[in-house]
C-alpha cells in the first residue's frame, strides 16, 4: 500500500538561505497517531505547510497517498494550522457551511456535537470568542472531516488543561482507524500517551523516528524526558 | 465549486461596500434636497458671486465623495484578496481542494461585479446630484447640437445613441476589469518581498502604472498620437478623430495589460505561493 506520506529529499530554505528543512526523507504509514517534535525553529511548521502545499519546496518533495499536493490531495488531507484562518465576522454556523460547502468529507452533525460538548454558541461570531475557544471551533471543523491525513499543527497550545483531556480524546474519538494524524506540539507531556510515533526534528533534519513503545520499553523513558535530554540547551 | 466561490467572495465584500455605496447615495439625495435642488434651477444667477463660491465648493465635495466610494470600493476589493490568499486567511484558501487559478478568476469575477457595482452607482449618485429639471431641460434643448458634434457625422462612420452608450459602458467595463486585475497583480507580486508584503505590494502597483504609461506614451508616439501635428490649432488636426484613435488605443493596452497582469497573477497563484 502506497505510504499516506512520504517526503523525498525534501527540503526548503528561506530568503536568508538558511534551510528549514534540509534533504528530509520520512515515510508515514496509515493509522498511526504520530507527533512532530523539535525546538523551535526545527522546521515542523515548514513541513507541515509543504504537506499542505502552502510552501513551494527548494528541492525534493512530499508525496500525499502517492500524489504531489494539489486539489487532489487536499480532499483527503485536513489541516489545522496555529493561527486563527477564519474570518473574523464569520458566525460559528456560517464556518460549518463553509467547511460543508467546500469539503465533501465534512459532517456537520459531528461538528454541531462538539460544539455543544464544549459548550459553544454556533450563532455568535468568531471575533467575540475567547482565543482559546477559537482554536477549539477550529479543531473542531477539522476533526469533523473524514480525512485520510490530519495535520495537526499546535492543536492545544492555546486552550485550558480541562479542555486540553477533552480535545485529545475527541481526536481519538473522531479519526478513522486507517486514517493518520501527525501533530505537533511542545506539549509532549500531555500527549504522549495518545501517540503511537514520535519525529524529533532538529535544525531541519530528523534525529529520531521511532515506535513509542520501543523507547519506553528499550530507552525505559517516556518522550518528555527524551526530548528533555535531546534537546537539551 | 467556482459558483460558492464567488458566493463566499461577493458575501465578504458585500458588507463594506453595501455601507459605503448607501451612504454616497444618501448623501446625494441630501446634497440634491439641500443644495443643487435648489440652485441648479431657472431663476439662478449664475454669474452672481453669492452662487459661485457655494457652486464651487459643491464641486470640491461632490469630486470628494465620488471619488472616496470608487476607492474605497477598489481598497475593499484589493484588502480581500490580500487577506484572503496571502495573510492568516490564506491557510485556509489555500488548502481548499480547488486550484490557485479558480481562485483567481472567483475572485476576479466578484471584483469586478462590485466594480461594475460601483461604477452604475457613481452614475446613478452623480444624476441624483445633478439631474434637476432645469439641467435635464438644458440638456434636452442643446441635445441636437451636442449630439452633431459627438455622433461625428460629417467626419466618419455616423453612432447612433445605441452605439455610443455601448461603447462607453464597455469602456468603463474594460476600465473596471484592468482594475481589479492591476490591484490583484501587485498584490500578488508584493508577496515576493519578504516581510514587506504591504509595501512590496504598493511599490509594484506604482511601478506596473508608471511603466503602463511609458509604454502608452511610446506607442502614441509611434502611431502619431503625439508630435508637433498634434496640436488643437494646427490645420490638419482633427479632435474627433484624434479622439476616437487615442480611445482605440487606450483600450488596445487596458486589453493587452490585463492578459499579461492576469497570466502573471495565475502563474504565482499556482506555483508561487508561499505562505512564510
Amino acid at each position: 500500500m502506497i505510504p499516506i506520506l512520504e517526503c523525498k529529499g525534501l527540503s526548503k530554505s528561506y530568503h536568508n538561505n538558511q534551510y528549514a528543512l534540509d534533504n528530509l526523507n520520512l515515510t508515514l504509514e496509515r493509522g498511526q497517531i504520530i507527533g512532530l517534535l523539535g525546538p523551535n525553529g526545527s522546521g515542523k511548521s515548514t513541513l507541515i505547510k509543504l504537506i499542505n502545499g502552502l510552501l513551494i519546496p527548494t528541492g525534493g518533495c512530499a508525496l500525499i497517498n502517492g500524489m504531489l499536493p494539489g486539489v487532489e490531495t487536499k480532499k483527503i488531507v485536513s489541516y489545522l494550522p496555529e493561527r486563527t484562518y477564519l474570518e473574523p465576522s464569520m458566525k460559528v454556523k456560517d464556518a460549518i457551511t463553509y467547511f460543508t460547502d467546500f469539503y465533501g468529507d465534512f459532517q456537520s452533525e459531528r461538528a454541531y456535537k462538539m460544539l455543544r460538548d464544549l459548550e459553544i454558541d454556533a450563532n455568535v461570531r468568531l471575533k467575540t470568542l475567547s482565543k482559546g475557544a477559537k482554536e477549539k471551533v477550529q479543531l473542531i471543523l477539522v476533526m469533523s472531516r473524514d480525512a485520510m491525513l490530519y495535520v495537526l499543527d499546535e492543536p492545544i497550545g492555546g486552550v485550558d488543561p480541562a479542555a486540553r483531556d477533552y480535545i485529545l480524546r475527541t481526536i481519538l474519538m473522531n479519526y478513522n482507524e486507517d486514517a493518520t494524524i501527525l501533530l505537533s506540539t511542545h506539549l509532549i507531556y500531555d500527549i504522549e500517551n495518545v501517540l503511537d510515533r514520535v519525529i524529533f526534528l532538529q535544525n531541519g533534519r530528523p534525529v529520531l523516528n521511532a515506535a513509542v513503545d520501543e523507547i519506553r520499553t528499550e530507552q525505559k523513558k517516556s518522550v518528555d524526558v527524551l526530548f528533555r535530554e535531546v534537546f537539551r540547551c | 465549486m467556482l459558483g460558492k466561490l464567488i458566493k463566499y467572495d461577493l458575501k465578504a465584500m458585500n458588507r463594506f461596500l453595501i455601507m459605503i455605496h448607501v451612504f454616497l447615495l444618501f448623501a446625494s439625495v441630501l446634497i440634491r434636497v439641500f443644495f443643487t435642488g435648489r440652485v441648479l434651477t431657472e431663476g439662478t444667477d449664475f454669474n452672481n458671486e453669492n452662487f459661485v463660491l457655494p457652486f464651487f465648493l459643491f464641486v470640491v465635495l461632490l469630486i470628494v465623495l465620488i471619488s472616496a466610494a470608487a476607492f474605497a470600493t477598489q481598497l475593499v476589493i484589493a484588502i480581500r484578496f490580500y487577506k484572503n490568499i496571502f495573510s492568516d486567511e490564506g491557510y485556509l484558501t489555500n488548502t481548499l481542494p480547488v486550484t490557485g487559478g479558480k481562485l483567481l478568476l472567483s475572485k476576479t469575477i466578484a471584483g469586478c461585479i462590485w466594480g461594475a457595482v460601483d461604477m452604475l452607482l457613481l452614475h446613478i449618485s452623480l444624476w441624483i446630484v445633478i439631474g434637476t429639471p432645469y439641467v435635464t431641460g438644458l440638456i434636452t434643448e442643446n441635445m441636437a447640437s451636442v449630439w452633431s458634434e459627438l455622433s461625428l457625422t460629417d467626419k466618419g462612420p455616423a453612432l447612433t445613441f445605441q452605439a455610443l452608450l455601448l461603447l462607453y459602458i464597455g469602456t468603463c467595463l474594460i476600465g473596471v476589469i484592468a482594475n481589479v486585475v492591476l490591484f490583484y497583480a501587485s498584490v500578488a507580486i508584493g508577496q515576493f518581498v519578504p516581510g514587506h508584503k504591504v509595501l512590496g505590494a504598493i511599490a509594484a502597483y506604482f511601478v506596473i502604472n508608471t511603466a503602463v504609461s511609458v509604454i502608452m506614451l511610446i506607442v502614441m508616439a509611434v502611431s502619431g498620437l503625439l508630435g508637433a501635428s498634434i496640436h488643437p490649432l494646427s490645420a490638419s488636426f482633427d479632435f474627433t478623430i484624434y479622439i476616437r484613435n487615442s480611445l482605440n488605443l487606450a483600450i488596445i493596452c487596458s486589453i493587452l495589460q490585463t492578459l499579461i497582469l492576469y497570466s502573471v497573477t495565475y502563474w504565482i497563484m499556482e506555483k508561487k505561493i508561499n505562505l512564510e
